[in-house]
């Protein structure tokens, strides 16, 4: 009865009373006064009545679940599937910040792709000084086994996630760039597809840029790095299996891509080519779009007890028989520790100034930063150089004192392992709580895609962290997804 | 197709048809058990011994409950420790439909992931304690969707053909068993005398678990074990009848066969000729009376048998890189390239 009574209140507006909390908003400048050009998009969200939303989010989470739209996490060894949160009040971008954002991007991606090619070539930007070969040499993700082995097309990182936070300027800026395996953008499609069930209308009438055809950009991407005619290539995604975290995605592209999703064991490596086992004998496989990280992909040359990979595949790849995408070695271009110095590349390869901007990194190998680091320690994010997913941070104005004594040790004896991080302030997104629609703190990952050309899906996975004041935004540790919507230019 | 991919293809539907057949077993027995001719001592023990269950279920809970018709259900039903537990049948269905996701329709997907969600999340459980009835019924339907979906909303190509081979013989073997069991439970009945009313109790009880009641007293025949043993093994067009499944298996058989022009598959077709011509020769006279369990267990043995060579020929992972080495010269043949 109570909620009849409250029926009666004026409608409620989907945003009525909310407020930003002091950072920079996605959506709004002040409480009631949206970013000009968002405003149109606002006022279509402004109409939907809370008690609606509600309802719809929990049709949305029961899709999610009954369609296994899950991710298994890394702690349980056979994997509780979990659904990964999903917020249903869009993040928008104008349409003009993503042109320049997209043209950053693709700069990025350019000079990563470059460099990787140098760094297993001839190693110019070495000779040049303009970054240190030890610290290379030293990078866990260096594979010298790969260095002269030709990379098909120049490209080494054919899919990229570069996490990008929103600063208090305004300015998107690079967090870290995922060379390797990024994962993820099932989602971006998932929630799209569910946002558009939910919301036909409103979508409708948003004028979106559309992200439904990435799986045929992948495949043409993929398809023109083949080392024979795209009309004769087999694709192949290949998956560690149903126990990954990322399975449902590895499942997803085959099935968007129309490609064989094979396991290491479904193929074999013979006269240098790589051949799935199929009913009626071998067939061969040209591209394979692994999502299994490079130690395990080779027992051969790698780890031998991998039984993820295939024997003998790199020496297919060698012999130039089999694309492999994301290439072998690309941990060396998003290590930690070679994040300040992506800016370099840019200049050094491409001439150009970075159109994007990223965080200042202080390198705790280096002594003058070190000190500096020790002595503000809680103004500062320490991350260890080889961790992801929110693993092994500091977080220094949070951490309790035994924390930053316990990081303080560790600096002075292991300091390479680490770097440090101003805390960045990074923008908020309205976002439904249980209280309400209130500021969630937000990123941005985008997805680049490189075969013979580069391309920008529209958007990219935003992360929520769900909690309040909450700075951390991973999946396994309290984070949620958005629809990003790139809105369309004004007609 | 991957043959890892058709070897799950071929276990997603018998784990669904061992599943379908677990819950017809244990629903027409609850009915069963309420006509007092009938032991339920007996009856129960009789759901232990046809899934192949007894020993481990005695070895948990003691051989004196095997009449505890609450214990057997949730033993066979819910226990996850028992690998034959219709849960663990449907999780490891739903675990072979994920890792073949890109192959099986979404229709099917949802159809099969749905079920286990119900199963799982424990609102199956609550509606099995509160109405059983309704439960039972609920889970054939769901089984009988995800049937449906497999002939309605997918290619009936390799794969298909592969998961219908594993749906027939696995059904052809549980009929072959449950028959096996009911005869062992009621020995050789005396050819002079007619059915006992339990006797009689028991072979309506069969029939009905494999939905089969009404086409019996269709074909105009009258209730007795003869006649039952007879109908359920050789019936042309008794859906669920062994014959009938061995020659639409063949049928599917032939079909994947034709991938590897006849390469693959030669003696799991020779084997199931075998089988088929076993039934042909075998025109009732053998079927009932002290050889019929023997029958039977050629029968399950042999079912049993071509699921084996059915993996060496199709399934098995070294084959490919057999074949590559037996190719002259030692270049890898081009199929399908």
């Amino acid at each position: 009865m109570c909620a009849k009574h409250r029926r009666k209140d004026p409608p409620s507006g989907l945003f009525d009373g909310y407020a930003p909390d002091g950072a920079i908003d996605e959506l709004f400048e002040a409480e009631g006064t949206p970013h000009p050009a968002m405003e149109r998009v606002v006022a279509l969200l402004q109409q939907l009545d809370r008690s609606d939303f509600k309802q719809r989010q929990r049709l949305a989470d029961a899709t999610f679940r009954r369609g296994g739209v899950t991710f298994s996490v890394y702690s349980d060894r056979r994997g509780i599937e979990k659904t990964f949160p999903f917020d249903l009040i869009p993040r928008l971008i104008a349409a003009a910040d993503w042109a320049r954002l997209e043209r950053g991007l693709v700069q990025r991606a350019t000079a990563l792709n470059r460099f990787l090619e140098d760094v297993y070539g001839e190693q110019e930007i070495l000779e040049a000084g303009k970054i240190p070969r030890a610290l290379v040499e030293r990078c866990s993700g260096y594979v010298p086994e790969v260095r002269g082995l030709a990379r098909p097309h120049g490209v080494s990182v054919h899919v990229a996630g570069i996490d990008l936070l929103r600063r208090e300027d305004g300015e998107f800026v690079v967090l870290e760039d995922n060379l390797r395996v990024p994962s993820g953008v099932s989602y971006v499609l998932e929630n799209r597809s569910v946002m558009k069930r939910l919301f036909p209308l409103i979508f409708q009438l948003a004028r979106v840029e559309t992200v439904d055809d990435y799986a045929v950009r992948l495949r043409d991407a993929l398809l023109s790095v083949s080392p024979v005619d795209g009309t004769e290539t087999n694709v192949a995604v290949l998956t560690p299996g149903i126990y990954n975290s990322a399975y449902f995605e590895h499942s997803f592209l085959a099935r968007q891509m129309g490609c064989l999703l094979v396991e290491g064991r479904d193929l074999f490596v013979h006269d240098d080519r790589v051949w799935v086992k199929t009913t009626r004998g071998p067939v061969q496989v040209h591209v394979i779009y692994r999502r299994v990280d490079d130690l395990f992909l080779d027992p051969g040359m790698f780890r031998e007890d991998s039984v993820l990979g295939v024997r003998g595949l790199m020496q297919a790849y060698a012999k130039g028989h089999v694309t492999i995408a994301n290439a072998v070695g690309n941990g060396v271009a998003d290590d930690k520790a070679m994040y300040p110095y992506v800016p370099d590349m840019v200049r050094f390869y491409l001439g150009e100034e970075p159109l994007l901007g990223q965080v200042p990194t202080f390198r705790c190998a280096e002594p003058d930063d070190r000190a500096f680091v020790l002595k503000h320690l809680e103004e500062l994010v320490v991350k260890e150089v080889a961790g992801a997913g929110g693993y092994g941070m500091c977080v220094g104005p949070t951490a309790t004192k035994a924390q930053l004594k316990a990081m303080a040790k560790q600096l002075a004896t292991h300091p390479e392992d680490y770097i440090a991080q101003p805390v960045v302030e990074f923008s908020t997104c309205p976002t439904l709580s249980s209280r309400g629609v209130a500021p969630r703190r937000v990123d941005l990952r985008p997805y680049v895609v490189t075969g013979r050309s580069t391309w920008v899906l529209p958007g990219g996975l935003t992360r929520v962290a769900l909690k309040a004041g909450s700075y951390v935004v991973n999946s396994s540790q309290g984070g949620g997804s958005k629809d990003t919507w790139v809105l369309k230019e004004q007609a | 197709m991957i043959s890892r991919v058709a070897e799950n293809c071929f276990w997603l539907q018998r784990y669904m048809e061992r599943a379908a057949c677990t819950a017809g077993m244990i629903e027409v027995n609850l009915s069963t058990v309420l006509d007092m001719q009938v032991s339920p001592k007996e009856s129960w023990r009789a759901l232990l011994v046809a899934s192949g269950e007894e020993p481990s279920f005695v070895e948990r809970h003691g051989a004196e409950v095997v009449a505890d018709g609450e214990l057997v259900q949730d033993y066979l039903i819910w226990d996850r420790q028992n690998s034959a537990s219709l849960v663990q049948m449907i999780t490891m269905a739903r675990e072979n439909a994920r890792s073949v996701r890109e192959t099986i329709s979404l229709e099917m997907w949802l159809a099969v992931n749905g079920l286990w969600l119900w199963l799982t999340s424990g609102k199956g459980r609550r509606g099995f304690h509160k109405e059983p009835a309704e439960f039972y019924d609920r889970l054939r339907r769901e089984v009988e969707l995800v049937r449906a979906l497999t002939y309605g909303t997918i290619l009936h190509d390799e794969a298909f053909h592969f998961m219908r081979l594993g749906m027939l013989l696995e059904r052809a073997g549980q009929t072959a068993r449950l028959l096996d069991v009911k005869h062992h439970l009621l020995g050789p009945s005396d050819p002079g005398q007619g059915d006992s009313p339990v006797e009689v109790a028991h072979w309506l009880a069969l029939l009905r678990t494999l939905t089969a009641t009404e086409s019996f007293f269709k074909r105009g025949l009258t209730l007795s074990g003869a006649a039952v043993a007879h109908f359920l093994i050789l019936e042309r067009d008794l859906p669920r009848s062994v014959r009938h499944c061995l020659v639409r298996a063949a049928d599917s058989l032939a079909y994947v066969r034709e991938f590897s022009d006849g390469k693959r598959g030669r003696r799991s077709a020779a084997m199931l000729e075998h089988l088929r011509t076993r039934l042909r020769t075998d025109s009732g006279s053998r079927v009932f009376g002290a050889e019929l369990h023997d029958e039977l267990t050629f029968m399950i043995d042999g079912i049993a048998n071509l699921c084996e060579q059915i993996r060496a020929d199709f399934f098995d992972p070294t084959l490919a890189e057999q074949e590559v080495d037996r190719a002259a010269g030692g270049r890898a043949p081009g199929v399908g390239q």
